[in-house]
């Protein structure tokens, strides 16, 4: 597999309001391949928003290289190419909604990217189509709710026809069936469209669907691999301040009773069946 | 243990008369009792903020009453009095983003000096609300601006704090935090129930952080009460609130799982401790429930 993003010993610093240097990210070595979904995930300050806005050139490294593309992100000339290649989605959606009609919003970057009228049209009506919003086309955004105006922000991405889309906890603000809405959305980019997808997140339930999951820690890879194989290491996860799925908690808390149960349960199902023979046992 | 808050057929209705018309609170009649913590769920348009936004007089009843310590807060004219402000606080969703003033000690401040205090007792109030969410007291003279979003939400929870409510209402006061900082923050908030005896109410989407700590939980669906109970009670009834569109904890549908396959075990869990004590429970005795 080929990679669309890479990081060599990336660093990234910067000054905080007394001019005491903070070190956001401290060596990072990052291959992501094309095609690939892959979580990222961390404690609020472990460098993990920090690393996704390197990806599409908001931020730039003050150490090390970046990599979309085989573009260097530091290099002028590339920033607009990395952003197309490279397109990103924002937790809060009523800051990246700028029209009063949702397929205007949808047609923003088209339009600035010179796109002739007649494609505009084509690929806002297949981009809306693609996140369920079809039919609120011609809608005011501000009536949404929280998670139509987050499909809106992910359709206007749709449309710029990305290799890859970085998402910042596109789920952080939304209702339990907004989060259902758009991580439908967003696991349609990656199997519908082999489009690349980066979720940076908080919550397990989502990390559990991507094929990779990095675990970010003080500015670090702490590690990465299957979301199955990760969220079993749960002493690695609790020490760098995150939960481990409920379907996994309770396992490795019967364990400590000595029940010796194997913790690989990502689903509801999954660890039914673990305790169901358990107690059958 | 006497009512602190009732709500007496309280109806409220949005657009009326218009094309988006639309009942947000149809009858609803409640009671919540001094010094509990009442966990408020229910999804997206199911009524919850409506209806904690006539608590304190924000929102003004269609028809019914809403009753602080069994007196009306609108008086006949049709005023709310004003100290309803002051004794019942509202912390809104996101309340980071209403910070306003030069420093963060100005900042909390605010409602203390609206209800006419003395300037020592506005420090005193402002020193210990800002002990209250674990705010450094040398942090007072800073911009709130220099913070970071969880710190800059406990300086609005710290605002609302500072006014001494009776009963504190906070709207999804962890959404958008990480585990750790959720923890924290409905930690603070039970030290200040436990500490003042106030009245708690914390309304969220899911029943997770709010089951852990709440004496009651209320479930709004459709405008109405759809349950109002003991969390034990509440998530016993698990399989209606999966169809009235809320979530529930993992943990609990793995138990709901389990039950439903013919385990003897109980559906109601809602914490991996309560489901680890039951599967010892049911290991251990053989017992069926």
């Amino acid at each position: 597999m080929s990679e669309i993003i890479r990081t060599e010993d990336l660093r990234y610093a910067y000054q905080d309001e007394e001019g005491r240097p903070v070190v956001a990210l401290d060596g990072v070595e990052l291959a992501i391949g094309r095609g690939e979904f892959v979580a990222v995930l961390g404690h609020n300050g472990s460098g993990k928003s920090t690393l996704a806005g390197h990806f599409n050139a908001i931020r730039l490294p003050t150490g090390g290289t970046v990599w979309v593309d085989h573009m260097d992100t530091k290099e002028e000339k590339n920033v607009y190419e990395v952003r197309k290649t490279c397109a990103m989605v924002f937790q809060n959606p009523d800051n990246q909604i700028v029209a009063t009609v949702v397929e205007e919003d949808v047609a923003f970057a088209l339009e600035n990217m010179g796109v002739p009228p007649a494609e505009i049209r084509r690929r806002v009506d297949d981009a809306l189509k693609a996140v369920g919003m079809y039919e609120f086309r011609e809608h005011a955004p501000h009536k949404l709710s929280g998670g139509q105006k987050q499909r809106v922000a992910i359709a206007g991405v749709i449309a710029m026809m990305p290799r890859c889309v970085v998402l910042d906890e596109p789920t952080a603000m939304l209702d339990p069936r907004g989060r259902r809405e758009v991580m439908e959305v967003v696991r349609g980019l990656n199997e519908r469209f082999g489009i690349t997808v980066v979720l940076i997140t908080h919550h397990m339930d989502e990390a559990v669907q991507a094929g990779r999951v990095i675990v970010m820690h003080q500015g670090r890879v702490l590690m990465q691999g299957a979301p199955r194989e990760i969220f079993t290491r749960v002493d690695e996860l609790k020490a760098a301040s995150l939960d481990v799925p409920q379907t996994i908690e309770i396992l490795y808390e019967m364990n400590r009773g000595g029940a010796g149960l194997s913790l690989g349960a990502l689903s509801v199902g999954e660890c039914a069946d673990i305790l169901q023979q358990y107690l059958a046992g | 243990m006497s009512t602190i808050l009732e709500v007496r057929d309280l109806t409220h209705v949005y657009g009326a008369g218009t094309p988006f018309e639309r009942t947000a609170l149809d009858h609803v009649s409640l009671s919540i009792e001094q010094g509990e913590i009442l966990g408020v769920i229910g999804h997206t348009g199911s009524g919850k903020s409506t209806l904690i936004q006539h608590f304190n007089g924000l929102l003004q009843p269609d028809s019914g009453e809403v009753l602080l310590a069994g007196r009306s807060i609108w008086d006949e004219k049709g005023k709310c009095a004003r100290d309803v402000r002051f004794r019942v606080g509202l912390v809104f969703q996101y309340p980071e983003y209403q910070l306003f003033e030069e420093t963060i000690a100005k900042d909390i401040a605010y409602g203390p000096r609206n209800m006419g205090l003395s300037e020592a007792e506005i420090a005193e109030r402002v020193a210990e609300a800002m002990e209250f969410v674990g705010l450094d007291a040398q942090l007072a003279e800073k911009s709130p601006f220099a913070l970071s979003g969880g710190q800059k939400r406990r300086v609005a929870i710290a605002g609302v704090i500072a006014m001494r409510p009776e009963v504190l209402v906070l709207d999804e006061p962890t959404a958008g935090l990480d585990p750790a900082g959720r923890n924290e923050i409905l930690g603070q908030i039970r030290g200040y129930h436990d500490q003042t005896g106030a009245t708690v109410l914390i309304v969220s989407h899911s029943m997770e952080d709010t089951a852990r700590m709440a004496d009651r939980m209320l479930v709004m669906n459709q405008a109405q009460v759809m349950l109002l109970d003991k969390p034990e009670a509440v998530f016993a009834r698990a399989g209606e609130i999966v169809e009235a569109g809320l979530d529930v904890p993992e943990i609990t549908k793995v138990f709901m799982e389990l039950h439903r396959r013919g385990v003897p075990v109980s559906p109601s869990v809602f914490t991996v401790e309560q489901a680890a004590a039951e599967l010892r429970r049911v290991k251990g005795g053989g017992a069926v429930c």
